[in-house]
């Protein structure tokens, strides 16, 4: 049960981060705690598989977000 | 156990929103990233490899860290102190080659009974918080 209490603290930390965010990279940060609620719950399966396929769609998912923030702040919304 | 890392990172995830400085919310990243590899650690022993997962959210953290410090630089004409912020990241390596040596630890015994022997600071400081809360 506390498992789940943390998954759902995880998700909720995270959307509180982007919601109370006043920078894109603020945001990626919020994203980044709801990446971490992603590999918990992959965790909670007990399967390794599903926890590396889980930790490296987090990473390929954040370095999409920093390229998408490269690319904004040429035009200044940094 | 799961209670002393739920609230450790109910703290740090405060920490990030009350943070007005973006480069040390990248750095409660960090430390939420590590503790949440050491709840998957504890969750279960057999996933051992979560040492990965920690090497993992470190590169994240990494990155996420260069960008924000990129961003700070071209934002403003404003000096900015990076100071604390190495020292944080230094203790965040520390705390990481802890739970690294830990874990190779338990990965050659397999479970024997002197692996508590083994453990570095940071499990010292995670059993102790763990009693703590019960």
């Amino acid at each position: 049960m506390i498992e789940l209490a943390f998954l759902v603290l995880l998700l909720a930390g995270g959307v509180a981060a982007v919601a109370t965010a006043n920078s894109l990279v603020r945001a990626i940060i919020g994203a980044e705690v709801a990446i971490m609620a992603g590999i918990w719950g992959a965790a909670l399966s007990r399967d390794l598989s599903l926890l590396a396929v889980a930790a490296v769609v987090g990473v390929a998912e954040t370095v999409l977000m920093v390229a998408a923030v490269y690319r904004l702040a040429k035009e200044g919304h940094v | 156990m799961v209670w002393a890392i739920s609230a450790i990172a109910l703290l740090l995830i405060l920490a990030i929103i009350r943070t007005r400085d973006n480069v040390l919310a990248a750095v409660s990243l960090t430390f939420l990233g590590v503790t949440v590899a050491g709840a998957v650690w504890l969750l279960d022993p057999e996933l051992s490899a979560a040492f990965i997962l920690i090497a993992l959210v470190y590169v994240v953290a990494a990155l996420t860290l260069v960008i924000v410090a990129a961003a700070s630089l071209s934002e403003g004409k404003r000096t900015v102190e990076m100071r604390p912020v190495a020292l944080a990241s230094l203790g965040a390596l520390a705390s990481a080659a802890a739970s690294g040596r830990r874990a190779e630890g338990c990965g050659d015994l397999g479970g024997s009974p002197p692996r508590a022997a083994l453990g570095g600071p940071a499990a010292l400081l995670v059993r102790r918080g763990g009693s703590a809360v019960p």
